[in-house]
């Protein structure tokens, strides 16, 4: 049995968001722009923003920020953060102007480098200081590229965490199991890339198409949170009169999902479907069946349908699933200055999110959003109910009037850690 | 003069197993002569998940305890927790036989017998019934009635009950290890046991046992149980919140908890930072308020749960001796003050009476159970032999429960 999500009402088409910016940081955050540009994303602004001068004008995105012109000369940063955060400081005004006006940020970059690790934070942070919300697509290195990197990729991740609303995050080492053995390893971050292309872009295409069926961030969050969060993901694309049945199979045998195995250990599932104008309901009924074969019964299954009406005989579909997530939750890091402003609980009205809103019942449950008072919205915390229960995961719950006092006590309540 | 009488208390807790074997020499006194204790395997929120993992704990712990007495044992007063054990309160009434006017002996057990006539949910069995008052003819507050002249003796029980399989899984593994489990007691009753004084008692008094996987709880009005239970909600998940909500693995949760974690109201607002010399953890340092926060919030909700589980305004003018909070938690620092917020009554940590014996090792509030488990087997001897003591024990405990 597949149980919709409680956003799986039907909503009046909206009018897209027209406010989705896609920022590359660094050299991978570069590359998956370039795949993400030949993807079709409905209406999103690619921002290319690195150290490297060549590595820019090599870029096809539309717009381009040169961080740190003083500090780097034009070169990379030399796999040093504290470089990569320089330049980014320096360039501040300009990261400031690209995320001016966008409701939906997502940063993109390869964490463990200079520039990835070093300015990728500070374009969050800045994005979300005004007042966007943001999404985080990122790659942590490979076990082979030694500590340092390691180590440098979780102090950014932790700090990322600090502005994004979401992160997804892919393990390189993980994505490389999806080729052969003996791959090399601009192949493997090829794929990897790849992968990491049709993650993001099925992201972007979930907060920037017309949605029919909305998924909101909280659903995403659902899915993806934390940095050891293990996501599946699966992406099929499809044309012609088989496309449901062809696209859903490609999706299913994703080797990330393991041809569908994976989902049956996931707790929650989610599902993105776009297709063109023509989409019919019997082919998003006819794609769930498929998938629900491989879905555990308990599981919960989150839909979201879009449709692009520019596009012509579409049909695409994304699986993600996540299993094992860990926590998350937003733990400060020393070194960065504290916006320390009083909290006050969002609004109803005009919040960031609101491109994305969640209907009224799934915020009552999983309404974390506040703003401080200069109209800023702070991270989210998860109501992840699974995945919070940390060590009393495979136990019987501890259910008292309708809680699970597993879930740690403060995000229930909402306790935020600032 | 009564000959030497051995008492083997035996917890097995979800953190830890312990075992002590103490004598009552002929004087009275109950002298601590072995102890033992091991670390848990396969409890989780006090129940047993993996027998063979905690056979071999219980094993060890007792055979330490075997070896520091030098005696051998068999027989043994186990406690059981675990969130499957519930209790209530029921009153029973019996007509006295025609033939005669005084009560009896038999006239107070058939009158408990007609109190357990309640229904309980299938596949659950008593585990105690503790007298509360008798009435005779109706006349309220008979401390003993027996002797006393009547046509009608009624009384009012507090009856604890649980799910079979589950005590019955505790006995198993006692088992295995080639004791017997001669008495079965309530975790909560045996800590009641160890921090309290009758005195505690009959002024109102609420015991609360924080341990790792549960909290045990029961609450004394005029010297009698008025109110007891176990949720499945302690230490550990104090632990599990603080790994979660300060991403640290959960040993060095663990470690912040006992070391530094604070929770009394003044300790939300604490400055400063611990400094973490971990390898596993990358961060550095925490700050001590945000830990701080994580765990009042966690140990607030505990005790608010209980204080609503308990309708705690209804008693809290009855509970002259205030809250007593024991369990490895307990030493949470700033829990008894935290526990007065929350109670709006006195509130302090207890720790169990002092025993005779080598016993220094036990004298921390995480061994009230065990340390009660062995006053309760004492005064079980005692009640046994002197019908006349009125005491929690007084109170008739299944001592061997059918086909368990």
């Amino acid at each position: 049995m597949i149980n919709l999500g409680p956003n799986a009402q039907a909503a009046a088409p909206s009018a897209p968001v027209s406010s989705v910016k896609v920022i590359g940081v660094g050299g991978a955050g570069l590359a998956l722009l370039e795949r993400l540009a030949s993807m079709p994303l409905g209406r999103t602004d690619l921002v290319a923003a690195s150290t490297d001068a060549r590595a820019l004008m090599g870029s096809s995105a539309a717009r381009k920020v040169q961080l740190g012109r003083e500090a780097t000369k034009g070169l990379g940063s030399g796999g040093d953060p504290s470089v990569g955060e320089g330049a980014a400081k320096e360039s501040s005004s300009e990261i400031r102007d690209e995320c001016e006006g966008a409701a939906v940020v997502v940063v993109c970059a390869g964490l463990g480098g200079g520039t990835g690790s070093g300015a990728a934070p500070f374009v969050a942070h800045e994005a979300h200081r005004k007042g966007a919300l943001v999404i985080g697509v990122v790659t942590m290195p490979l076990a082979g590229e030694g500590g340092k990197r390691r180590e440098q990729a979780e102090r950014a991740m932790a700090r990322l965490a600090r502005s994004c609303t979401a992160i997804l995050c892919f393990e390189n080492d993980r994505l490389n199991e999806l080729g052969p053995e003996g791959m090399t390893i601009s192949d493997a971050f090829d794929a990897s890339a790849q992968t990491l292309a049709a993650a993001a872009a099925a992201v972007v295409r979930m907060v920037s198409l017309p949605a029919i069926l909305r998924l909101g961030i909280d659903e995403l969050m659902q899915v993806f949170q934390g940095s050891s969060a293990r996501c599946e993901f699966g992406y099929g694309a499809s044309s012609g009169s088989d496309r449901v049945r062809a696209a859903v199979e490609e999706a299913l045998s994703s080797p990330l999902l393991e041809s569908g195995k994976l989902l049956g250990y996931s707790e929650s599932v989610l599902v993105h479907i776009t297709g063109d104008g023509s989409l019919k309901l019997a082919e998003v009924h006819s794609a769930l069946r498929q998938i629900s074969k491989h879905v555990e019964e308990n599981a919960q299954v989150m839909l979201g349908v879009a449709t692009d009406p520019e596009a012509e005989d579409v049909f695409d579909v994304v699986i993600m699933a996540c299993k094992g997530a860990a926590a998350k939750s937003g733990i400060d890091d020393d070194d960065e200055e504290d916006d320390g402003v009083a909290q006050e609980t969002a609004g109803e009205g005009e919040t960031p999110e609101d491109g994305v809103a969640k209907p009224a019942e799934s915020r009552e449950k999983t309404k974390t959003s506040r703003r401080t008072a200069g109209g800023e919205q702070t991270q989210e915390e998860l109501p992840l109910d699974q995945a919070m229960r940390g060590r009393f995961k495979d136990l019987d719950p501890t259910m008292v009037d309708g809680q699970d006092l597993d879930v740690p006590t403060f995000i229930r309540m909402r306790i935020r850690l600032k | 003069m009564a000959k030497t009488q051995l008492h083997v208390g035996l917890e097995i807790g979800t953190s830890k197993v312990a075992a002590i074997i103490a004598e009552t020499r002929s004087d009275g006194l109950l002298r601590i002569i072995g102890t033992g204790e091991s670390p848990s395997r396969g409890v989780r929120k006090g129940e047993i998940v993996d027998i063979s993992k905690i056979t071999l704990c219980l094993n060890d712990a007792v055979s330490e305890a075997e070896e520091k007495s030098d005696r051998e044992i068999s027989d043994v007063t186990a406690a059981v927790t675990g969130a499957h054990l519930d209790s209530l309160n029921n009153r029973g009434g019996i007509q006295i036989p025609e033939e005669r006017d005084e009560i009896e002996e038999e006239d107070v057990q058939d009158v408990e017998q007609s109190a357990l006539d309640v229904t309980i949910p299938t596949g659950n069995v008593f585990l105690h019934t503790m007298v509360q008052r008798y009435y005779v003819d109706g006349q309220e507050g008979v401390a003993s009635p027996l002797g006393m002249v009547g046509r009608k003796l009624e009384a009012e029980f507090h009856i604890v009950h649980g799910t079979k399989t589950r005590i019955q899984n505790n006995l198993r593994c006692i088992r295995e290890a080639n004791l017997r489990p001669a008495t079965v007691v309530m975790s909560a009753v045996a800590s009641a046991q160890a921090v309290s004084e009758q005195s505690d008692r009959d002024q109102g008094v609420l015991v609360i046992d924080i341990g790792g996987g549960t909290t045990d709880y029961i609450l004394f009005r005029d010297g009698a149980v008025r109110h007891s239970g176990v949720l499945g909600v302690a230490g550990d998940h104090i632990t599990n919140d603080i790994s979660i909500g300060l991403r640290v693995p959960t040993k060095l949760a663990e470690k912040l908890k006992v070391e530094h974690a604070e929770v009394s109201p003044a300790a939300l607002s604490a400055r400063g930072t611990v400094d973490i010399e971990d390898p596993t953890f990358a961060g550095g340092q925490v700050e001590r308020r945000i830990l701080n926060i994580v765990a009042e919030a966690r140990v607030r909700e505990l005790l608010t749960l209980l204080k609503r589980r308990l309708n705690f305004e209804r008693h809290a003018q009855f509970v002259g001796g205030g809250v007593l909070l024991t369990g490895g938690t307990a030493e949470l620092k700033g829990i008894a003050s935290l526990a007065s917020d929350v109670f709006g009554v006195p509130a302090r940590v207890a720790m169990p009476k002092p025993l005779m014996g080598p016993s220094a090792l036990f004298e921390s509030p995480r061994f009230s159970t065990v340390i009660g488990l062995v006053l309760y087997a004492q005064s079980l001897q005692d009640a046994k032999e002197d019908t006349s003591i009125i005491d929690i024990v007084r109170t008739k405990i299944l001592r061997f429960i059918p086909g368990l």
